[in-house]
């Protein structure tokens, strides 16, 4: 038996995804109200600047072995995707300039006239009283 | 067959979807028309023999990529609207970079946004336009409207648009714990994974879920390829520019200084009553971003006469993708714009 010919009660998984996604959003707006709480806000925002603190002095910590290593630091791995930002940046600019050249020298997408009108709007026929 | 060749076939399967769904992707024709920094502006090029006459310029949130407005063919609200005749403009903010930590939202609203303005202006030949934001990127228009009452806009629709922080309650809490400044300061740009950890605490289950359906339809090759769509969308999170993130995080979240009318660009006070143009506000119904009180009092707050709010089944990309998406919400956006792009 093919699993598209097998009856869908012998999959008692479906029937757990299925109760699951029917309650989803009930339970979802119950944890949400749960953590819409001054205590969780702050919770989050202390954690938050924790991990910042963490990941500045890892940063700090890591950049003298990794110069060792031979190893590029974030820092150094992020101005290199900045520069290739600002090279497709200048890319943009001059496919820019050569759409707008073509279409001053005529050679661009054809622009239709503007005099395109709405449909009429259909006046619905009067009642007839009842005879 | 053994179970490690079995499972190599399945993943070897699996990239080859994941290859054929990103090929599938952003597939509306277009054409760069400019560049400044990260910035790109598309220009999509017409399908019709004729267009309205005021163009339409998308101006997506800047934490999300904008290829979610042209999902793929025939999920695709660019391609919608380029086939209902509408000539269809798509700022791409791109990714921020460190030295981009500066950028506050005042670049966005009184830089960047008149800066395609006038590219859109002297492109089309047309001075007024149409500006459509979605999420954040509706609040930089409305802000930029309430900057500019008298310029170019001539029609504001907006997507699932916050701007009342006390309708917010998750985003706010979070908010008051944490400390903007330090994290700004220490990181200069605040990380997509904080971005995406901020999306996923306000529906802690839902990737759970998704993955959970994932199993149900594991022989549905169209199924796994929407869901692995969307699933890289959302994964694929921006990063803010902190000086953005302060202010959004300062006047938005913690003091509401929009709803208020204190929010300040340029040194000026934004008044949402100052805004006249005919604006448009879709919001679904079960938007856990941007629930329904964050959302309201937007066309309560604007001073246009003609203004209207519709209210969708579904969730915040219900209003970009999905069948009643395309089946209804598009058709009545597009009838709402034509006939005020004459």
């Amino acid at each position: 038996m093919s699993k598209e010919e097998r009856p869908a009660n012998l999959e008692p998984m479906q029937a757990w995804r299925e109760w699951f996604l029917k309650n989803e959003r009930d339970w979802s707006e119950s944890l949400a109200r749960m953590i819409k709480t001054d205590a969780v806000s702050k919770t989050l925002g202390k954690e938050l600047n924790a991990m910042l603190y963490g990941q500045q002095a890892l940063a700090k910590s890591m950049a003298g072995p990794m110069a060792m290593m031979n190893l590029p630091t974030r820092a150094e791995m992020t101005a290199l995707s900045d520069r290739f930002g600002r090279l497709e940046d200048a890319v943009a600019r001059i496919e820019a300039a050569l759409v707008q050249m073509n279409s001053a020298a005529g050679k661009g997408a054809v622009q239709p006239p503007r005099t395109r009108k709405p449909a009429r709007k259909t006046k619905k026929p009067a009642r007839r009283d009842a005879e | 067959m053994t179970l490690n060749e079995l499972m190599s076939s399945r993943s070897a399967e699996l990239v080859a979807l994941e290859q054929e769904m990103v090929r599938e992707t952003a597939t509306t024709p277009k054409e760069l028309l400019y560049a400044r920094g990260t910035l790109r502006l598309y220009h999509y090029l017409p399908q019709t023999d004729d267009i309205y006459r005021v163009p339409l310029m998308l101006v997506m949130s800047i934490v999300s990529k904008p290829y979610v407005f042209d999902l793929t063919h025939g999920q695709s609200l660019i391609e919608y609207l380029v086939q209902a005749g509408f000539d269809v403009y798509l700022i791409d903010w791109g990714t921020p970079r460190p030295e981009h930590s500066s950028v506050s939202i005042d670049d966005y609203v009184a830089d960047w946004i008149p800066d395609c303005i006038s590219q859109v202006q002297r492109h089309s030949g047309e001075r007024e336009i149409s500006l459509l934001g979605y999420c954040l990127g509706g609040i930089l228009t409305l802000l930029y409207a309430a900057l500019e009452p008298k310029g170019p806009v001539k029609n504001l629709p907006l997507l699932t648009t916050p701007i009342n922080s006390e309708g917010m309650e998750m985003q706010r809490q979070l908010a008051t714990g944490i400390d903007a400044d330090r994290m700004i300061d220490m990181l200069g740009n605040v990380p997509t994974e904080v971005v995406q950890a901020g999306f996923q605490i306000q529906r802690p289950l839902q990737t759970t879920a998704g993955q959970l359906m994932l199993m149900n339809k594991s022989t549905d090759r169209e199924f796994i390829k929407v869901h692995m769509r969307l699933v890289r969308w959302g994964d694929e999170a921006l990063p803010i520019p902190g000086e953005t993130f302060r202010q959004m995080h300062h006047d938005i979240f913690l003091e509401n200084k929009i709803v208020r009318g204190e929010f300040k660009v340029r040194g000026r006070k934004m008044n949402l009553r100052d805004i006249r143009v005919p604006v448009l506000h879709v919001l679904a119904q079960h938007d856990h971003v941007v629930p329904y009180p964050a959302a309201r009092d937007v066309i309560q707050l604007v001073g246009s006469r003609d203004k209207e709010e519709w209210v969708i089944p579904g969730g915040h990309v219900s209003v970009v993708t999905g069948l009643g998406a395309v089946t209804r919400t598009w058709p009545r956006l597009a009838a709402w714009l034509a006939d005020r792009s004459v």
